[in-house]
Order: C-alpha cells, then structure tokens, then sequence
C-alpha cells in the first residue's frame, strides 16, 4: 500500500508528463499541416513525371535498345533496398512499420536465395534493422541536423544508386517508405523504382495511340528523364514520410495524452480514499484510546 | 491551352487561355501555340515566355515539357518567376554552373548546359 506521499509524487509526475505530450502534439499538429500541403503540391510533378515516362515507355518499340534504368539489367539476382524512416522517435508505429514490410521483403529475398544490399535513410530505421540484417546494411544516411529536405538530398541519393547501377553493383532496387493517407492512417510502401515498374495502365484511354513528337529522339530523352524520375520518386518518399511522421506523432501523443489524463483520474480517487481511510483510522483510534479510559 | 508550371516543390503556376508559350527547348527555342501537336521536349537553361495580356516570364535551369491534349505541363528542377529573381541568385547560379564546368567528370552534355545557363544568365543581368 503506498504511502499518501507516494501517490501524491505519482500524480505530479503524471501530470508533467502529459504536459510534455500535449505540447508535442501541438507541435506535432502544426508541422503536420505544412508537411501535408508540401505533400499534395508535389504529387502533380511526380504524376505529370510518371505520365510522361508511362508515355515514352509505351511508344518504344524495341525494348532492348532501351536505356537499363527503364528496361533492367535482365537479371535478378542483387536487391538493393532503401529503407527511409524518421530520424526521431516517439511517434506511433511509424517506424516499426516500415521495418516490419522492410523485413519481411528482406526475409523473401534471402530465401530465394538472391543477394541483398540495404542503405538506410534516417537513424532509427538504421537502429531497427541492425538486429538482424547488420550484414546487408552497406551505407547509412541520415539528415538529423537539416531542418527541411529538399530535392537536393534526394539528388544525392539518387546519384549513389545509379553510380551502383552503372557498376552493375545491383539488378533490382526497391525504396521503403509510409503513404500518408490520412491523420490515423498511414501506409508502409515498397516501391520499386529500377527497373521502372510497368504500372497497370488505369488511365488507359488517355494512353491509346497519341502519336508524339520527340525531341530530340525517345531513347536521348529517356536516359536523361529516368534519373530525374528517380530523383523525383525518393522526394515524394521523403514527402510522404514527413507528412506520416508528423501524422502518427499527433496521433500517439494525442493518446498518451489521453492515457495520462485517465491514470491521473485513477490515482487522484486512489489518493482520496486513503486520505480518508488515513482520517478515518485515526478517528477509531482516539475513540477507542477514550473509551478504555 | 491549359498551362502548367511545376516543380517537385509546388505547382508554381497554373492558368487557362493561354495562347502561346515560348520555351528554350534543347535543339533551339520552340514556340507552342493553341492545338499544337503532342509533343515531349527537354528544356535548356533559358527563359520561359508565357504570352497573356501582360507576358510572364520564367527562368528555368532545364526540365521537360509535355504537351497533350491541349495541356502544357513544364516540370521543371528549378524555376523562377524573373520578377524575383535577385542578383544574388543569379550570381549563385553562375557560379554552381561554373564549378560544373570545372569538375573532370562532367559529361559534354553537361558542360553545354552549364555554358548555355552563364550565357542566360548573363543575358538576364545586362537588361
């Protein structure tokens, strides 16, 4: 049984506590709403950009003279997989998440017995996957100390893979990272991004027989295009991602929030029932040491 | 036409009616008119003309252009509405094409653009 002391410490720190996850929430709320806009503003450019490859992809005929990037290396057998997380904690499943689909792809990989190679975005992505895929991790990256991401990050990234590309370093690459779909949910994508992946047409009507005129030809303007949709892919991740991040952290700590102020519900009637058994006790004992008087 | 101005950041400008857009495309400049044919196009470094009653102009540092179905996309790395860009920027410009033109491992299509946007730009700075 605590002592009157005891719960009144507990209550005090619960109290604080759930300040400091209030205040994250706040802050977390506002940052989401600027992620999200940045979010929505740059899908037109990734959707009018897969479009566009969609469209040349469709018009070339012979699909060996194709640049790699779009056709592949015909083979399949070296994964490379970036996995891109947040480099901060405290938000929700939002990292587990990504690890989970990451670990379960990287699990398939090596039972068919391919080789796999992981670069890592972001410190706690890097920390969840050392146990247990240490080995395969070849390169960690992390923009901890930048306080917004732009496309040149994104740039780098893609200048890394397809400098390994053109050592034929990999066949396959893949990138991890969460849709923001809504505040509450968010959901673990695994895209793959080289090969380009030949999406089901859904706009099919718009594709049919538009007859194109290229300059210069399709295959110049591909090999150029393709690194820039590579480019474009990882900064829509990195916008997805922040969005999430931002999404999940209000949603967790709008929950500790909740979780505190029912904990200190409970300890306050706690703390109230033995201020009175304490009074009550004490009552007994005068009248009791009275009456044998 | 519908035109369109994007960058991986934001749509920077989006209009209807428009007649004519100029744009610096790679084997010269191309001049897009309402109806055209559909067409893909690079884009080297060079100014962006949309024709309205009152012309804006852009500076772009190259991108793509897409036409289809009477709509203009440009997607563009960078862009910039001339009205703001300052002299530092333009110096900043310069001097990123100049350390490209420098690097050993530049390619000539590299070294091209990075010419042809000191040239731009240089011509941005005398009017």
């Amino acid at each position: 049984m605590p002592s009157l002391k005891d719960l009144r410490n507990r209550i005090t720190s619960v109290k604080s506590t759930q300040k400091i996850t209030k205040a994250m929430k706040m802050v977390a709320a506002a940052k989401l709403r600027k992620a999200q806009e940045s979010a929505e503003k740059g899908r037109a450019y990734s959707e009018k950009m897969n479009l566009i490859i969609n469209n040349l992809k469709n018009s070339i005929t012979d699909i060996n003279s194709a640049p790699k990037l779009l056709a592949g290396t015909g083979k399949d057998e070296v994964h490379l997989c970036i996995v891109m997380t947040a480099d901060r904690g405290l938000c929700g499943g939002f990292n587990t998440n990504i690890c989970k689909k990451a670990r379960e792809y990287f699990k398939q990989i090596l039972k068919n017995n391919k080789k796999l190679k992981i670069i890592t975005v972001g410190s706690k992505g890097a920390d969840q996957l050392r146990r247990g895929f240490k080995d395969y991790i070849i390169e960690r990256i992390s923009y901890k100390n930048l306080k917004n991401i732009s496309v040149n990050e994104a740039s780098e990234i893609t200048s890394k893979v397809i400098t390994m590309f053109n050592k034929e370093e990999f066949d396959v690459c893949t990138i991890f990272y969460n849709k923001f779909k809504s505040v509450i949910s968010q959901e673990p994508q695994a895209q793959q991004i080289i090969p380009v992946e030949s999406q089901e047409v859904t706009q099919k009507e718009n594709v049919e027989d538009v007859q194109y005129e290229f300059e210069p030809e399709e295959n110049e303007i591909l090999e150029h295009l393709l690194p820039q949709n590579i480019t474009t892919q990882i900064f829509k991740a990195f916008l997805e991602n922040a969005a999430s991040e931002q999404g999940s952290r209000m949603s967790a700590m709008d929950n500790a929030t909740r979780n505190a102020g029912d904990l200190i519900d409970k300890l306050t009637i706690n703390y109230n029932r033995s201020r009175q058994a304490v009074i009550t006790k004490e009552l007994i004992e005068i009248i009791s040491g009275a009456e044998s008087l | 036409m519908q035109v369109d101005i994007v960058t991986p950041e934001r749509v920077l400008f989006s209009e209807k009616e428009i007649s004519m857009v100029t744009v610096p495309g790679i084997e010269g400049q191309m001049g897009i008119l309402d109806q055209h044919l559909p067409v893909v196009t690079f884009l080297k470094p060079g100014v962006i003309n949309v024709e309205k009653n009152e012309n804006k102009y852009f500076f772009t540092t190259g991108g793509v252009v897409d036409f289809k179905d009477n709509a203009l996309s440009i997607l563009c790395q960078e862009v910039f509405d001339i009205k703001d860009l300052s002299n530092e920027k333009i110096n900043e410009l310069k001097d990123r094409a100049s350390n490209k033109i420098k690097d050993q491992d530049s390619t000539d299509h590299d070294l091209f653009i990075a010419n042809t946007m000191i040239d731009e730009l240089n011509l941005l700075q005398s009017k």
